[in-house]
């Protein structure tokens, strides 16, 4: 076994402190772009030499080599433009945003005008410290075409004003996207929907927007049961078989808490948004301590608030409007579930969730060959392996004539 | 029927390509559609409820030496191009490569010889079967791949049309089928219900 020096290195803390260091700089007048070439360069030299030689001031230290850095561009930048004999433009007058450094930078690298995957890409360097082969790892493409992406996104920026508050839903999109990129099963590379968390937790620190605080709590109390969500041979194990032992207790009464702190900020006039009531429905599963004792009709009623938020739900949140279908099919019936997913075939018929959900109502009505057909339906169009098996596994366990409950 | 077997249009196709000088200016006033293709995302409002729809898939596009579709524009094999129009065709193809490199939509790029031996097992103590054909002139015969990283399945499509509209006979257009496949994860999404 090699030992590597640098695992020792509290990388976590390492990062943390990587949106305030950025900030330090742009708020002296740095360029935003360059200073997070800089910062990211200062990285990478702390991952190298800090094991052997830890500094007093780990901030101090980045600012330190990262303002080396800037001085050393800058300087070939002037002889280039000597050269070239034009006038070096004068560095932009230092900005006086005294806000929260997470959030600044969170709205820079969420600008409404970079496409989400440079969005995500760009928190991840500048405001998680990952490395650029760490974020290109996470999502399976080269370095290169990682590296391609984040220097697009910042030509992007250069020239716009970022010193302005920015849109706050676009930034817990992002996050939110984070949360998702990441896959069940050990982690081999970066954790995303870790960082995700990391990320939302100092969120919620910088801003009182309880939409921050629900997307916090829906990833937690959806985190907590992602180890109960595979058997060891990696095969899917659906929410009403899980083991809820392996379920994450401190991750579900965190993410019940920041919830509750969210729900108690609404009014009237404020109603919770689309992450608190996910969050709440999420709740509602992880509350459970069995299958049988799910509040079925209370998670009805929030995914009735659900897919009230939006004017046609059926066109523009189908996810919810299928989710809403499961809980009427507990509430209400099965038939009357599968007439819920009726509305929905013009627009996700075409989708592999749609005839899943479709399969596990004809399974609750005893109607197997009808499930059978429907998860074959699904498997056809599954988008991932795992999902695939299961739902194969599903089809041909009902095809065979074998309930749920009969079969081991 | 397209056919391109002994002059593939991949038969230079390399992975990695280097800046080929001057290729981008060609390419930026012959192609129709560079100036979109190189924008990411704009234009398109990205702040829409639909935050379930955040997979980010990849994409093979499948490029075929035959099969697939009745070709929409039928032309001679390769190797019966004007030598300039030959190589135009393949500087279209590095040229694919580099814009996707420029746009950060590159996975990965491979091509495949046309030769092809169908194995099967030949049953216990016995040595695999194989036949190299003769196989019918109708069979699906892939000759290679791009595989993107993109963030829709309306963009993987734009690509592959964009890769169709490479040059052939006369610098028209090939109009060849090109076939966009998914690429499965290995494990579901954080977020997918159980």
């Amino acid at each position: 076994v090699i030992d590597e020096p640098t695992r020792r290195l509290d990388e976590g803390a390492l990062r943390a402190l990587v949106p305030r260091v950025l900030a330090g700089l742009v708020r002296r007048g740095e360029d935003f772009d360059a200073a997070e070439d800089a910062l990211q360069e200062a990285l990478l030299e702390a991952l190298r030499v800090w094991p052997e030689h830890p500094p007093r001031d780990p901030g101090a230290w980045l600012t330190t080599v990262a303002t080396r850095r800037l001085v050393d561009a800058h300087r070939s930048e002037v002889a280039r433009h000597r050269r070239e004999e034009t006038t070096y433009a004068e560095p932009r007058p230092a900005a006086t945003e005294d806000g929260d450094d997470t959030l600044v930078l969170l709205f820079c690298c969420c600008h409404p005008d970079l496409a989400p995957a440079s969005q995500v890409a760009l928190t991840l360097r500048a405001v998680g410290g990952l490395t650029t082969r760490e974020i290109a790892d996470a999502f399976y493409v080269p370095e290169a075409t990682m590296a391609q992406r984040i220097s697009r996104a910042k030509r992007t920026l250069r020239g716009r004003r970022l010193d302005q508050p920015g849109d706050l839903a676009v930034v817990l999109r992002v996050l939110y996207l984070v949360y998702t990129a990441g896959h069940t099963g050990p982690p081999a590379r970066v954790d995303l929907a870790a960082e995700a968390i990391r990320l939302a937790r100092q969120l919620t620190l910088a801003t009182e927007e309880p939409e921050a605080r629900g997307l916090l709590a829906l990833m937690l109390l959806n985190h907590a049961r992602l180890e109960a969500r595979l058997d060891p041979e990696g095969r899917i194990v659906t929410l009403d078989r899980q083991d809820r032992g392996r379920w994450d207790a401190r991750e579900i009464a965190e993410g019940v808490r920041v919830l509750q702190s969210a729900l108690a900020m609404q009014t009237v006039q404020r109603r919770p948004g689309r992450y608190q009531v996910e969050a709440a429905i999420a709740a509602l599963h992880d509350d459970a301590a069995s299958a049988d004792e799910t509040d079925w009709p209370q998670i009805l009623a929030w995914y009735d608030d659900l897919v009230a938020l939006t004017e046609d739900p059926v066109r523009q949140d189908p996810a919810a409007v299928l989710g809403r279908a499961v809980a009427v099919g507990h509430v209400l019936g099965p038939a009357a579930g599968l007439r819920e997913t009726d509305r929905l075939r013009e627009v996700i018929g075409e989708r592999h969730r749609w005839h899943a959900v479709r399969a596990h109502l004809h399974e609750l009505d005893g109607d197997l060959p009808a499930a059978a057909t429907a998860y074959a339906e699904a498997a056809r169009r599954a988008t991932n392996v795992a999902e695939r098996d299961h739902l194969v596994r599903q089809a041909a366990r009902a095809r065979a004539g074998r309930s749920l409950s009969s079969s081991a | 029927m397209q056919k391109v077997e002994g002059s593939s249009p991949f038969s230079r196709f390399v992975r990695k390509p280097r800046k080929i000088a001057g290729l981008s200016s060609l390419w930026g006033t012959m192609s129709r559609s560079a100036v979109r293709l190189r924008s990411q995302g704009e234009g398109l409002d990205w702040r829409g409820p639909r935050h379930q729809e955040t997979t980010m898939p990849k994409y093979l596009l499948l490029k075929h030496y035959r099969g697939g579709p009745e070709p929409h524009r039928p032309c001679p094999p390769m190797d019966q191009w004007a030598p300039e129009d030959v190589e135009a065709h393949i500087a279209f193809q590095h040229h694919v490569s580099e814009l996707l490199e420029e746009n950060g939509e590159y996975v990965d790029a491979q091509a495949l010889t046309p030769a092809r031996t169908w194995v099967r097992y030949g049953g216990p103590d016995a040595a695999p079967v194989t036949t190299d054909g003769p196989h019918p002139e109708t069979s699906d015969l892939a000759a290679g791949w791009w595989m993107i990283d993109v963030d829709s399945h309306e963009r993987a499509v734009e690509l592959a049309a964009y890769v169709s509209s490479e040059p052939g006979p006369g610098g028209e257009p090939l109009y060849e089928w090109i076939d966009v496949r998914e690429v499965m994860w290995e494990r579901p999404r954080t977020t997918d219900a159980a």
